[in-house]
Order: C-alpha cells, then structure tokens, then sequence
C-alpha cells in the first residue's frame, strides 16, 4: 500500500490480520470523525471486505482491497478496450494530440499507460507477476527508459530482449493539462475477435496449462466473480424473506449459473499472448451463460472475465470500449459490455473513425438503442481521432467540434471530478453488490439444500435400527415355529423310517427261512441279520444327524442377513454316540432234531399200514399177508410217512426261527426308535438353547446401535437448527449490507 | 512424378474402382457417383469468412457485376453458388425462382411453386429440381445430376448449356451434408465464372469446403479466430488435407487501413506481405492479400458519369476539394462541392467509400484520363489484380489438382467409413497418389516463394518459378520455350534444366532450405520429361 492510502480511513494492518467476526455486523456506524455521510461507501466497502473474510473469502477480500485502493487514489484510470484495429490507440493520440501509442505497426502490442508529468518521458516496467498490480512500486532495475521519439520500436526492442511472456507495460509521461487533473490513459492490446468459425471452447484444462504460470499467486477475479457478464443480477432483495425464515427460493435462481460459472472454466476468449496482460485465466464461461448467445458469447464472456482481470491490475476506474463507427455493437460485444457494466459504472461505448464510416450515425443510434434494450448502462458516443487530429494541426476549432472529442473530454473530466464521488459511491455499489450475491450463493444453497434434504442421516439411521429392531423380533417367533415344525416333523419321519427299513429286514428273514433250514443254516443268517440291523441303525443316524443339520440351516435362515452367521457349530447337532454296539447278537430257536431212531420208529409205524394194505390185497389173490409186494408196500408207506415227519418238523422250525426273528427285530426297532427320538430332543433342545442365546445378542447389540442412532440424531438436528439460524442470520446480514450498498 | 493430367485419370479410376466396390452399398455408391461428377465441372471457390467481411461484395468485385447479395424476400440464403449460364437464372433451395437484378445484388421473385414446395421434404423437391435444373440442357444426359446426390437440392442447374462438354454437372456437395438453411444457385453469364464458380457461404470454413475445392477466406484482420478457423481446414482429414493449397486469406479493410489515407493500400499491401511471410499464417495458407472488396467491386463497375463526377473534383483546386473529403460527413454535406450535387455524392460515398473516392479523386488528378483507365487503375490499387492474379495462379491453373484433391478427400472418408474390404486396396491406391502428386509440393513451394519464406538465387528464382508452373503449367510454359518450337527443342530445354537443377540440388552451394526447394522443382523437371515422353510415344507409335 502507498503513502497516500494511509489515513483515518486506512486499515490498521493487512487485510487478511482482520479479526474475522463470527457473524458479520452488518452495520456500519457512520464514524463521527469522518465528515457526515461523506465517505459512506468506504464503510460500506470496508464491511463488504470484512464480510468476504469472515466468509472465507479472501480471494474476494483481496480484489475488493485492491479496488479500495484504487478507489481511494486520486488518479482517474481510464482503460481504453476494444477490438483489434478500432482505433484505441489513435483514439488517445487524439484525445492528448501526440503520438504516444504506436498506430501503425500491426495493432498495439504493449499496454501503454498514458499520464501526465512536467517533463515527457517513457519508460518499460516490468512487472512481478501477471496479475501484479500495475500501480504498484517496481525497482529501477525492472524500469527500462525508452526512447521518446521512436516510441513504437524502442518498445519493441526492449520487449524483445526481455524473455517471452514477460508481463510487462509501458508507462509514458506527458505534459498536458486535460491529464493534468489525474487522468491516466490506458492503450491496450486488441481483445480477440468473435470466435464464430470454432464453437468447440478450447477445453478448460487446456486453458490453464497455457495460463498455468500467469495465474500462479493470487487468484484472480474471474473466480471471483463467475456471475459476470452471465444471467441477470441476482436481486438480492430475496434475501430479505430470508431473514423472516423463508430461506429466500426465488432469489437462488437470480443469481443463476454461479456454481456451475466457477468450475467450468472455458478458455476460448481469454486475452492469450497479448504481452502478457493480465491473461490470468479466460475461464469462468459456465453452463450458466445457456441463455446468452450459444458458443460465441461463450467466447465473450470468457473474454469479460480477462478483461476485468486486466482491468483490475491496470487499476482502471473507467473502462472506455471503442468500437468502429463503421459497424454496429455485435452480439458478443454487448455480453462483454453487459459484465463490465457490471462492475465498472461509468463505462463508456466510444463509436471510433465517424470520418470514415459512412453510416455511423446510424449505428450510433442502434447500439444506443441496443444497450437499451439489453439494459447495460453504458454512456455511448461518436468520435473521430482522424478529424481531431487534423483540426489539432491546423488549429480548426469547427472540424474539432465536428470530431466528437469535446464531448468525450467533458465526459472524462466529469468522470475525474466524480472520481471521489458519484463514481466511487456507484462502483462500490457495484462491487458489493456482486461480492454479496456471491457470498450470498452458497449460504442459499445450503438453506435449499437444507430444505430439499428431506430427513437428515442421523435421523434416517434411528429409523433403520428401529426397523431392524422390530425385524429381529418377528424373526424370533419365526425361528421358535421353524424349530418346533421341523423337530415334529423330523420325529414321526424317522419313526417312519425305522419302521420301514425293520419291515425291509424282516421280510428277507422270513423269505430266508421260507426255504433254508434254520437248523442248518442259522450260522450262516445270524451275521447276516445283525450286519442288516446295524446298518440300519447307521443309515438312521446318519439321516438324523443330517436332517438335524437341515433343520438348524432352515432355522438359521430365518434370520435377517446383518445377523452374520448364526448356524451352530455342528457338535451341537451330531448324534452323540453311534448306535454300532446297541444291536445284540441272536441265539439259535430250539432245535427239534429228528435222529436215526426216531426215524427208524416212524418208519416202522408208518410201513405198518402199507404191509397191512398190500397184504390184504394179496391175501385176496391167495397171497400170504407178508409177501413181496406188501413189504414193498409198507416201504413206500414207511419212507412216506419218515419224509412227511421230517417236512413237518422243518416247518416247525423255520416257524420258531420266523418268530424268535421278529421278535428280535421288534426289539431292536423299540431301542432304536427311543433313541432317536431321544437325540431330536437332545438336538432340539440344542438349537433352541443356541439360537435363543443369538437373538438375546443380537437384539442387544441392536439396541445399543439405536440407543447411539437416537443420540446421533438429537444432536444432528441441534446442529442443523443452529447452523440455520446461523445461515439466516449471515443471509440478513448480507442483505442489510448490500441495500446500504445498493442506496449508495 | 506424376503430373496433373495423370493425377486426374487416377482419380478417375479410382473412383470407378470405388464405384464398383460400392455397387452393393447404396449410401456410398450415391457419394461416389456424386463425387465423379464432380470432377468434371469447374473450380468451385468458396469465399467464406466471418459476418460483414465483405464476401460478398468480394464475389461481386470478381464477377465483376453486381450479383450479390443475393435477397428471397428479405431473407438472405446461407450460401450462394454462382456459376456460368447462358441466361440468368436462379434457383432457391432447387427450385427455379424469377431472379432480377438491383442496385443492391439479385432479387428472387417467390411465385407459388417456390411457396408450393417449401415445405415438401427435401427428397420429393429434388426431381423437380433438377427437371427445372434441366430446363434449357435437358440433351446433356443430366440424370446423372438426379441419382448422385439423393434427394438434395438444385440438382444439375442447369449448367450444361454452358459447353462444359455436356457432363451435367450439378450442385452435388449440397445433398450430402443436409444443412438446414437455404441455398441459392444463380447461373449467370460471365467469362469469369466459366473455369471457377463461386459460392458466396457464411458458413463456417469447415462446412464451406464440403462443397468447395478451394477456398477464399476473407477477413478484416487476420485475428487468432481467424487462425483457428483456418487451421480447421487442413489438419488430419486424410492424406489429401495436410497442405493448405486449397487456403487463399484476403485481407479486406484495405482501404480503410491508417485511417483510409491514400496511400492506405500500400500500407495493406505491406501489411499482407508481412502476413504471408509468418511461418505460423504461412502453414495455413497459400498466399495472403490485402484488397478492398467496396472499391474493387465499384472500379469493375465504374461508370462514365462516375468518372465524370470525380474528374470534376479532381478539377477543383486542392485547398477547395481537400476539406471536404476529410470526413463522410462533409463529403455529403449539402452545401458542399457544389459542383458535384448531394445525391451523386452520396451514391458515389456508398459504391467507393471514402477511401474510394479520394483514391480516386487523387488518380485523376495523377493523370487517368478516361474512365477505362480509372478503372483499371483502381482494380490495381485495390488488390483486386493482385487476388486475381494470385487465385489464377493457385487455383484455376491447378484446377484438376485441386478438385482430385477435394475429391479423394471425400472419397477417403467414404472409404474408411463403409468399411469393404477391397476398400482397404483403395486407400491404398489412395495415399500412394497422395504420395506421387507433385503438384501439391509444387504449390507449396510457389508460395514460399512467393512469400520470401523460401529464396533461391536470383538467377535461379525466375526460373524455378518458371519450371513450377508459376507463369503457366503447360510444359511449353514451363520450359519457357516459344509456342512453336519442335519437340526436340523442347527435350533440349528440358535436359538443360533438369541438369541445371541437379546440380543445384545435389550440390553443395545452396543452404539446406534453398536446397530442398531445389530437390522439387528438380522432380518438376522430371516431371516434365516424363510428359514429354508422353506426349511423344502416341506419335511414334
């Protein structure tokens, strides 16, 4: 800061050493020490700066301190802009009636500040940085002298030997009394044309690679204020239903395209290789601008964001736009009048070259009526340097009046007049009027975002833990049915089953002994028997054990998921002991043995009614009783009857076997059976103890994550309360301030 | 090497190869008829350029008549072809329209059929189109112009009675691109539109040269959009777009160049020279000028009484004229000049410009006598002889070049789009031609030449540019030997300088860049032999 800054109205210490205030005050005291109202819209300004850095917005702060400093210089600068070939230069050669700014050698390529001293003289300054201020304080060494006479080649010279891209201007001194009064022209580089041939925007990434070392330091004013030159200004009227608790809706669609203007950056008009001059960064073009003029107000509007960088560091308090008279304003050109009236008031539409151009006047009128339209407040007037410079030489006072220039110089010493004053007050009007919509923006959004949010996530999660809770429970009585279904069913199946698989054993008993001799082959069937009942006995418990498995699968599925893994572990549920010794062996039935003896009787009795028959016979044929053919005959009858007796005694047996049979395996089926169903119950008892102990845990840690969840969203809402009112209150704050800017 | 007549049977017969690949493919088939009729009709030149250039006053300034713009009730066309006609004709969106002609360019009459089929779809207006495109050349076998563009637009308008050797060529790139917009045709009698047709575009340069060979770029200053709209016309389109040969930048504030001063075209011409010489403008185009379009469109036109007011100026001493033309405001004033009246002042301000007039005024004064010779001398100190000097140069002398070039471009995407696979054998064909023609070098090095970006020895440099083709591309021209010399005189010459030129480029006496442009306009020389030696085996044989 210079010398001339300090005063009762200059800030302590750096701006970013003010103590940010928790809220914002809003008011500002007139201080009774600084004459009635007469600096207002400093107060108004130092509010405004305090308020972007209590926001966090030091970026802000730190343009707006820049642009006090300027305010409070008591030099007029004036930025002369336009497109290429419009006759800017030309146009300060005439106004000060000297060659100062080159006019012939293909269109400026060095800014050229303009002003006034006792003695001429010129010199290259060269610049820190590309957004250094060019009103700062450089050393000697970075001020090289230039030659007076060849102004346009000297400059090229020195900048030739200077590295590429070096930031550099020239500053010139003469001495004429309009610059007398603190006016300081500013000659600067063509902007670019309108980009009608190439929609496709350089992408934004693009664009800062070729920036990137430009826009190193301090951020520059294009991310400062991204709403420029784009939508309507957001009236932040809105913001005073704010304040009344309404969170102001339709304000936040004022102050359109912000978010999206901020992060889109598109590079396509950006000031590129124009020495350098504040080329900060041509971003800034955001979806914002979809109701301006497609890809070439895209251009434009970039171009806006670079102009009002440059126009930032060249400390310009009044941008003057010269334009051809031959032509009308063009579409891109108004965007970018719209964005610097938005932040310069006092801006100024200069027709150039009226000698020339055959229907100026016309176009004078359209782009007035135009600038109407579009409602840009922009002073417009029609100049001729050709005439003026002609009636300068030959001392024509009537051509000089006929060249437009006097109204301009009234204009401009007006302005410098206005200087301290009406200028000042309305730039800063301007100024804090942009930079609080834009403080403005995020604190709305939060109130939509609030608003829209619907139920906070604290919240939400209490009423997912409660839902699980209520989940859980029913899952419990889910689980108990499941169980007591299963074991029933799980009981009368393997009763089932062991019926049937005895019935099976029993039936190849008896089709054994249908046809073998248990005398004879009882050996042979009693390993048989015992392998069959044991293997039963396995299949059995294996069956068990997996139906007992399955139904604590089926009950572990009723479990909601979250619960993890509830099965138990399978030692709960296996068959405790196997079933391998519990099937006894089976002694032989009694066995009614038929000997020799016995045969021999039987025999005898037997051979008696043959002898007996077949003598008779005989004896009728005049045989004796015993003859051949009766003892024949009672050897058929004999042997008959010792085959019959023994068939008989055979039945007897494989009957006693049959019997001793079933009722060994009835036996073991009633063993067996109790068992099993010993072991369902011991499973079902298992389980039930098992996942009886699961749920207890589960609920419990539900409950404990619902006790948190219900904390959790006590808290948040406390939150959310406060940080709205807190929201509110900076919103009304904001709103105070900006209708004191606005009345300035 | 191969030259440019061989250049265009190849692509000749490339695109009847093409063709018949394509046989089965209606979409590409379409593309490549449309693409062989092409290559018969004459240089089609865009001049494209941002809003209010002066494009079409350009065209107007070329033509040498006052054609454009082009109006169908207020509503003006997005691009305008002018092409030679027996009778003036004209056609809006394919269908004929009663054309007038005004001070200020051609009114189209709308009648009920132009109404009628404005809102038919664009498919069923095109036999119409043609059938009224085909009025007057109905013999000329133009059905050609129906099938090869699908349902576009004016087909074949007519053109064939002009003596083109009746190909029915039509105005076929316009089918393909199916832009909204209206296009207009207008057949006019004039030389000048014989070997080239002019198509007056707004379109953006990329779009413009779907339909066009070559273009003219016109801008006020050549700005950084200017550059990029430039550098979209060549760049990675196939092995045919790399070179801007096809790229001509007229500067067109010319006259109004430090204030629109006298000496204000010298000041452009030097301007454009410097232009043309940066390696960055250099890469994107083949030569820069500097003209003024307002008075090189009034001198064409000027008239005797025109003439007579300015000789009345210039008659009247200097310190009584002088004031009066500081400003357009006194030049009109109505107590001014009161030998001239108000209204002739005006109407001469609005066809010369201020800068016009007091070019003019000062011509006069410097001894133009007679309107013939006013004329001819503003044409010159507008930069319109200079621009037409340099597009013959560049543009109709190279025509069969540049429109091959133009149509394997096409063909080149339509191949890698429709993927055959006896389209791969084609691409092939494609690049190796791409490859042999020397002309696009030859162009290429005319222009650095001609920029100064490239320098020969003194000696060596008239005739380099001679054996390139700068002063004529026939090989008599060429070779610089009179019209009747014997062949062998010819082959002589042509030894000579070939010689001459392989020991300038093999040897070690010029710089590297001054040798390489010695290396092609060594292939020219063969190329040149290799010509000769054509043209002498049907003779011998």
């Amino acid at each position: 800061m210079t010398n001339w800054e300090t005063g009762p109205t200059a800030y302590a210490g750096p701006v970013s050493l003010v103590p940010p205030l928790p809220v914002p005050s809003s008011r500002t005291e007139p201080d009774p020490l600084r004459g009635a109202g007469g600096l207002l819209w400093l107060d108004v300004l130092d509010a405004t700066i305090r308020t972007s850095a209590a926001h966090g917005r030091t970026e802000m702060a730190e343009w707006l301190s820049r642009r006090r400093a300027q305010l409070l210089h008591p030099q007029l600068r004036v930025l002369v802009v336009g497109g290429a070939q419009q006759g800017k230069s030309q146009l300060i050669n005439a106004l000060i009636n000297a060659g100062v700014c080159g006019v012939d050698n293909g269109g400026t390529a060095v800014p050229t500040v303009v002003r006034h001293a006792e003695s001429p003289g010129a010199e290259l300054v060269r610049r820190g940085a590309a957004d250094a201020d060019w009103t700062a304080e450089v050393g000697r060494q970075d001020r090289l002298p230039l030659g007076l006479e060849t102004l346009g080649a000297s400059i090229m010279e020195s900048t030739a030997r200077l590295p590429a891209g070096t930031p550099v201007h020239a500053e010139v001194s003469v001495p004429r009394a309009l610059l007398a009064g603190g006016l300081v022209l500013i000659d600067t580089p063509p902007l670019p044309g309108p980009d009608e041939h190439a929609p496709t925007p350089v992408p934004g990434t693009g664009a800062r690679a070729v920036h990137g070392p430009l826009t190193h330091g301090t951020t520059t004013i294009n991310s400062v204020i991204p709403t420029l030159g784009v939508g309507g200004p957001g009236n932040l009227g809105g913001a005073g239903s704010a304040s009344a608790g309404n969170a102001g809706t339709g304000s936040a669609g004022g102050v359109g395209g912000v978010g999206a203007g901020s992060t889109g950056g598109v590079g396509a008009g950006g000031v590129g290789s124009t020495g350098g001059v504040g080329a900060g960064s041509a971003g800034g073009v955001g979806a914002g601008n979809t109701g301006g003029a497609g890809a070439g107000s895209a251009g434009s509007a970039g171009g806006v964001a670079g102009l009002t960088d440059l126009a930032t560091c060249a400390g310009a308090d009044l941008v003057v736009y010269v334009c051809e008279g031959e032509r009308g304003l063009r579409d891109d050109e108004l965007v970018l009048l719209r964005g610097l009236s938005r932040v310069y008031p006092g801006l100024l539409v200069v027709f150039s070259k009226t000698d020339y151009a055959v229907d100026w006047r016309r176009n004078l009128a359209e782009g007035r009526a135009r600038l109407a339209r579009e409602g840009v407040p922009a002073a417009t007037t029609a100049v001729s340097s050709a005439l003026r410079l002609h009636a300068l030489r030959s001392g024509d006072a009537a051509l000089n009046g006929e060249s437009g220039f006097p109204e301009l110089v009234v204009y401009l010493q007006r302005m410098v007049a206005a200087k301290s004053g009406e200028l000042a007050r309305k730039t800063v009007g301007r100024l804090s009027g942009i930079v609080l919509q834009e403080l403005a923006v995020p604190l709305r959004k939060e109130l939509t975002e609030q608003r829209d949010a619907g139920v906070p996530e604290a919240v939400a999660r209490l009423h997912a833990t409660q839902r699980r809770l209520d989940d859980l429970r029913k899952c419990a009585v889910r689980w108990q049915n499941t169980l007591s279904d299963e074991i029933g069913d799980l009981m009368s199946d393997i009763e089932h089953d062991l019926r049937e698989r005895t019935r099976a054993v029993l039936a190849g008993a008896e089709e054994y002994f249908a046809t073998a001799d248990p005398a004879k082959s009882w050996d042979e069937f009693e390993p048989w028997l015992r392998q069959s009942l044991q293997e039963l006995a396995e299949t059995s418990t294996n069956w068990l054990a997996e139906r007992t498995a399955w139904t604590a699968q089926r009950v572990a599925g009723q479990f909601p998921a979250e619960a993890g893994e509830v099965l138990p572990p399978p030692a709960l549920v296996a068959a405790e002991d196997a079933l391998d010794d519990t099937v006894p062996g089976l002694g032989a039935p009694p066995v009614a043995r038929f000997s020799p003896g016995q045969k021999l009787f039987i025999g005898l009795r037997g051979s008696y009614g043959g002898v007996v028959v077949f003598g008779l016979m005989t004896s009728l044929a005049g045989m004796s009783m015993i003859n051949p053919i009766s003892v024949s005959g009672g050897a058929i009858f004999g042997g008959k009857t010792i085959r019959d007796e023994s068939r008989s005694l055979l039945k007897k047996r494989q009957a006693d076997a049959k019997v001793l049979v079933g009722r060994h395996v009835d036996d073991v089926f009633a063993r067996l059976n109790k068992e099993a169903r010993d072991t369902v119950r011991r499973a079902q008892r298992a389980l039930r103890d098992h996942f009886t102990a699961v749920t207890e845990d589960l609920q419990e840690s539900i409950m404990d994550s619902l006790r948190n969840a219900k904390a959790a969203a006590d808290q948040d809402a406390a939150a959310r309360e406060q940080r709205l009112r807190r929201v509110q209150q900076e919103l009304a704050a904001l709103t105070e301030l900006h209708t004191q800017a606005q009345a300035l | 090497m191969i030259d440019d007549e061989e250049v265009e049977q190849r692509t000749h017969r490339l695109l009847a190869e093409a063709a018949h690949v394509y046989r089965g493919v209606p979409q590409a088939a379409a593309l490549v008829r449309a693409l062989l009729e092409r290559m018969d009709g004459p240089l089609r030149l865009a001049v494209a350029g941002p809003a209010r250039a002066g494009k079409s006053t350009l065209v107007n300034a070329l033509v040498g008549d006052g054609l454009a713009p082009v109006e169908l009730g207020g509503e003006r066309p997005e691009s305008v072809t002018y092409r030679d006609g027996t009778a003036p004709r004209a056609w809006w969106n394919g269908t004929e329209t009663p054309v007038t002609q005004t001070a200020d360019g051609l009114r189209l009459t709308p009648d009920n059929r132009h109404f009628g089929y404005a809102d038919t779809p664009r498919g069923e207006e095109a036999p119409d189109g043609t059938v009224a495109g085909h009025g007057s050349a109905a013999h000329n076998g133009t059905g050609r112009g129906r099938t090869g563009h699908g349902g576009t637009g004016h087909g074949g308008t007519g053109h064939g009675g002009t003596g083109h050797g009746g190909t029915g060529h039509g105005g076929t790139g316009h089918g393909g691109t199916g832009h909204s917009g209206a296009r207009a045709v207008v057949a006019w009698p004039s030389r000048v539109l014989r070997r080239t047709e002019l198509i007056d575009t707004g379109l953006p340069l990329r779009r413009a040269l779907d339909d066009a060979d070559a273009v003219l770029y016109v801008t006020p200053q050549l700005g950084e959009a200017d550059l990029r709209a430039l550098r979209s016309a060549t760049g990675p389109r196939g092995p045919w777009a790399t070179e801007p040969v096809h790229v001509m930048v007229a500067l067109s504030r010319a006259d109004a160049t430090g204030g629109g001063r006298v000496d204000a075209m010298l000041t452009a011409r030097q301007a454009a020279r410097r232009t043309r010489r940066e390696p960055r403008t250099a890469a994107l185009c083949q030569d820069v000028v500097a003209v003024s379009p307002l008075v090189a469109a009034a001198a064409r036109t000027l008239t005797p009484d025109e003439f007579q007011a300015f000789a009345v100026l210039a008659a009247l001493p200097r310190s009584e004229s002088e004031p009066h033309l500081l400003s357009t405001d006194r030049f009109t004033a109505a107590t001014a000049l009161p030998p001239v009246g108000a209204q002739r002042r005006v109407s001469l301000l609005q066809r010369y410009g201020l800068g016009g007039v007091r070019l003019a005024v000062t011509l006069v004064r410097t001894g133009c006598d007679g309107p013939a010779v006013l004329a001819e001398r503003l044409q010159e100190h507008s930069g319109l002889k200079e621009l037409q000097t340099s597009i013959a140069g560049f543009f109709t002398a190279r025509r069969s070049v540049l429109r091959a070039r133009s149509v394997l471009t096409v063909l080149d995407q339509v191949l890698r789009t429709h993927r055959v696979p006896p389209a791969g054998q084609l691409l092939t064909g494609l690049e190796l031609l791409a490859a042999e023609t020397h002309e696009v070098r030859e162009l290429r090095l005319l222009a650095a030449l001609r920029s100064g970006r490239v320098t020969l020895p003194r000696e060596h440099a008239v005739d380099a540019h001679r054996l390139l083709g700068g002063a004529g591309i026939s090989v008599g021209e060429r070779l610089g030997v009179p019209p009747e010399a014997t062949a062998d005189d010819s082959w002589t010459a042509a030894l000579a300088a070939s010689e001459r030129w392989r020991t300038l480029a093999h040897g070690h006496t010029l710089s590297p860049a001054p040798r390489r442009a010695a290396e092609i306009v060594l292939r020219s020389c063969d190329m040149i032999a290799n010509r000769l030696d054509r043209l002498a085996t049907p003779a011998g044989s």
